[in-house]
């Protein structure tokens, strides 16, 4: 559908803005723009409509050259989208919506009932905003008239420079949340430019990250966050790992492998003492198999000393587990679900895998935000870590 | 006291006279050469916005004609060849109006929201259409504020026009100065000066009016 080939932008025969940029956008493809100031990713959408011409390269629309199609032409069947809304002002929101269709010369009524229909798919009531003016709407409803402004007269392509950067945390991702909705129904083809990652992994199908000119890497969502080209790449989606990390890691990257155990058999003063040696509050209790039976904890040892003999008597064994492979979201889920301080992840043939405890959850989230391993890998602190299960 | 009543009095008594001063005060001196002023300098304001260089240039020029005390540039004209009467008096006003409006045609239209500008420019609009149907609508306010100081220095500099033969409320105030009657003085300066405060009021108003909603708290 866009076709980069080999596209350069000089400002003054000096600044390169984009250093030969080769990119292809398919057809109903939702392609972000993302990167640091300065990076480029405004030059390259505004290339697309002409408002900024190449020093080199050719930029083909459907295998058209499109610096031989006349501009004016060109931008008319491109939405364009772009921050702070760019309403007019000195226009109803229902002049500014049929602006571009107005443009196209559009019978009147035609350009009418294409914004009453457009503002209802947004679920703004025709009647009450059609003859207001921007300036009395909220930041989030301006936007969202930019929006559909953009997509008023049915374009193919719509490119959009960080239409949701000025608005507030809240608004931006109703905003979003609407935008994705919008695109599952229309398929258009969408360029979108922004610095804000978050934005860029939960809107597109493709996120193409730049810096100085030129692409660093272009990739769906999902492989960008598991195969970063480099440092940079890394860097820039650094912030963004530990929300999505929590989602795709699995339990035994965040278990420990070698619980204290206690067979069944064993005596409540002795399992007193392992746990106080051990400095546990809790043993999982395994056959000689290593097959799960269950969990008891020092409360439950302390309670029982007088009157019972062995765990076997006062094992806990109505407790949730997991197997392996689940993710470690849902382990944690049902950690602070139970009222036992772990959680026993069973392997194959019915085997004690490991455990999971909060303190696993502690070192996953240090892992993430510090980007390095927790200091357990010391004995000393390995000892305290484990120390406490609770 | 007494020269106020004689004021009033010759008022009364002269209506057709005080009539053609005005008459001719508003419409030959400030009316027609502002109008013109207004043909003339809002194109120059929009092509200013076009090239910088000659916004540098035009905007210098009728800066500088705007320094030239008004006498001076009145004579001036008369020495241009253009004879004595309304002829200089007209050129003259119709000059020291340019700058005010062409002034604020330019930085009404370069103060236009560059991001509202590039959105008319990516959506499609062609210069022209741009320039019609948003940069001008939008400088509106800011032009019009330019006719209103125009409009207000022209009143004041019209009652120069009669030392070159130009007439308006300026003839009362000439012939009192040259009869040492301070009463027919007053008939000239005393309508001139209500003018000026008149119509910068009402042309205040006006501003207010068209100018949206939107822009009148930035």
């Amino acid at each position: 559908m866009i076709k980069f080939q080999n596209v350069s932008k000089k400002y003054n025969q000096k600044v390169v803005a984009v250093n030969n940029i080769n990119l292809k956008i398919n057809r109903g493809e939702f392609v972000v723009l993302i990167g640091p100031s300065g990076c480029g990713k405004t030059t390259t959408l505004e290339m697309i409509n002409r408002l900024e011409k190449p020093t080199s390269g050719s930029i083909y629309i459907n295998g058209q050259d499109i610096s031989k199609v006349d501009e004016v032409a060109l931008r008319r069947n491109i939405g364009y989208v772009i921050q702070q809304t760019g309403l007019m002002p000195h226009l109803t929101i229902g002049e500014n919506i049929g602006l571009v269709p107005r443009l196209q010369k559009w019978p009147e009524n035609r350009i009418k009932d294409r914004v009453i229909e457009l503002l209802e798919m947004v679920g703004m009531e025709p009647g009450s905003y059609l003859t207001r003016y921007p300036h009395e709407l909220s930041g989030g409803q301006q936007q969202r008239i930019g929006v559909l402004r953009g997509i008023a007269a049915e374009p193919d392509i719509i490119l959009m420079d960080e239409p949701f950067g000025a608005l507030d945390p809240i608004t931006r991702e109703n905003l979003q949340d609407e935008l994705k909705k919008l695109q599952d129904q229309l398929r258009k083809t969408i360029v979108f430019v922004t610095h804000d990652m978050d934005e860029a992994l939960k809107l597109g199908d493709r996120v193409v990250l730049m810096r100085q000119g030129q692409i660093v890497q272009a990739d769906d969502p999902e492989d960008l966050l598991r195969n970063p080209a480099d440092e940079f790449v890394e860097e820039f989606i650094g912030r963004d790992r530990l929300a999505l990390q929590v989602e795709t890691l699995t339990v035994e990257e965040v278990a420990r492998t070698t619980p204290i155990t206690a067979s069944p058999e064993l005596g409540l003063l002795q399992a007193a003492r392992r746990m106080r040696q051990k400095r546990v509050d809790s043993l999982v209790v395994v056959d000689e198999e290593d097959r799960l039976i269950g969990i008891v904890t020092a409360k439950s040892v302390n309670k029982h000393k007088s009157n019972s003999k062995r765990i076997k008597d006062i094992v806990q064994v109505d407790i949730p587990t997991v197997s392996r492979g689940t993710s470690a979201k849902t382990a944690f889920e049902l950690l602070f679900l139970s009222d036992v301080g772990l959680l026993p992840i069973i392997g194959e043939s019915d085997r004690l895998y490991g455990i999971v405890t909060r303190s696993s959850l502690a070192e996953m989230l240090y892992q993430v935000v510090w980007d390095s391993d927790f200091p357990s890998s010391n004995g000393l602190s390995h000892t305290k870590m484990q120390a406490s299960y609770n | 006291m007494s020269t106020f009543i004689q004021f009033w009095e010759y008022v009364v008594s002269h209506p057709t006279q005080m009539l053609t001063a005005i008459y001719e005060h508003i419409v030959l001196l400030v009316a027609l050469p502002v109008g013109l002023a207004i043909l003339v300098a809002v194109p120059l304001g929009v092509i200013c916005t076009r090239s910088k260089k000659l916004a540098t240039a035009l905007l210098s020029i009728a800066g500088i004609m705007q320094t030239i005390p008004s006498l001076a540039l009145l004579s001036f004209m008369v020495m241009l060849g253009l004879g004595i009467g309304f002829r200089p008096a007209i050129v003259a006003i119709f000059i020291y109006a340019l700058l005010p409006i062409l002034r604020n045609t330019y930085t009404g239209i370069e103060s236009v929201d560059p991001f509202i500008k590039k959105a008319a420019k990516g959506m499609g609009m062609t210069d022209f259409q741009c320039l019609i149907q948003v940069e001008l609508p939008l400088a509106v306010p800011m032009i019009l504020a330019g006719v209103r100081t125009s409009t207000t220095i022209s009143i004041g500099t019209a009652t120069l026009a009669a030392f070159v033969g130009g007439g308006g409320l300026g003839g009362l105030i000439v012939t009192g100065l040259r009869m040492l009657r301070n009463h027919i003085v007053l008939a000239g300066a005393i309508p001139a000066a209500l003018l000026a405060l008149m119509v910068d009021y009402l042309l205040g108003r006006l501003e207010e009016t068209i100018t949206p909603e939107a822009m009148k708290s930035n």
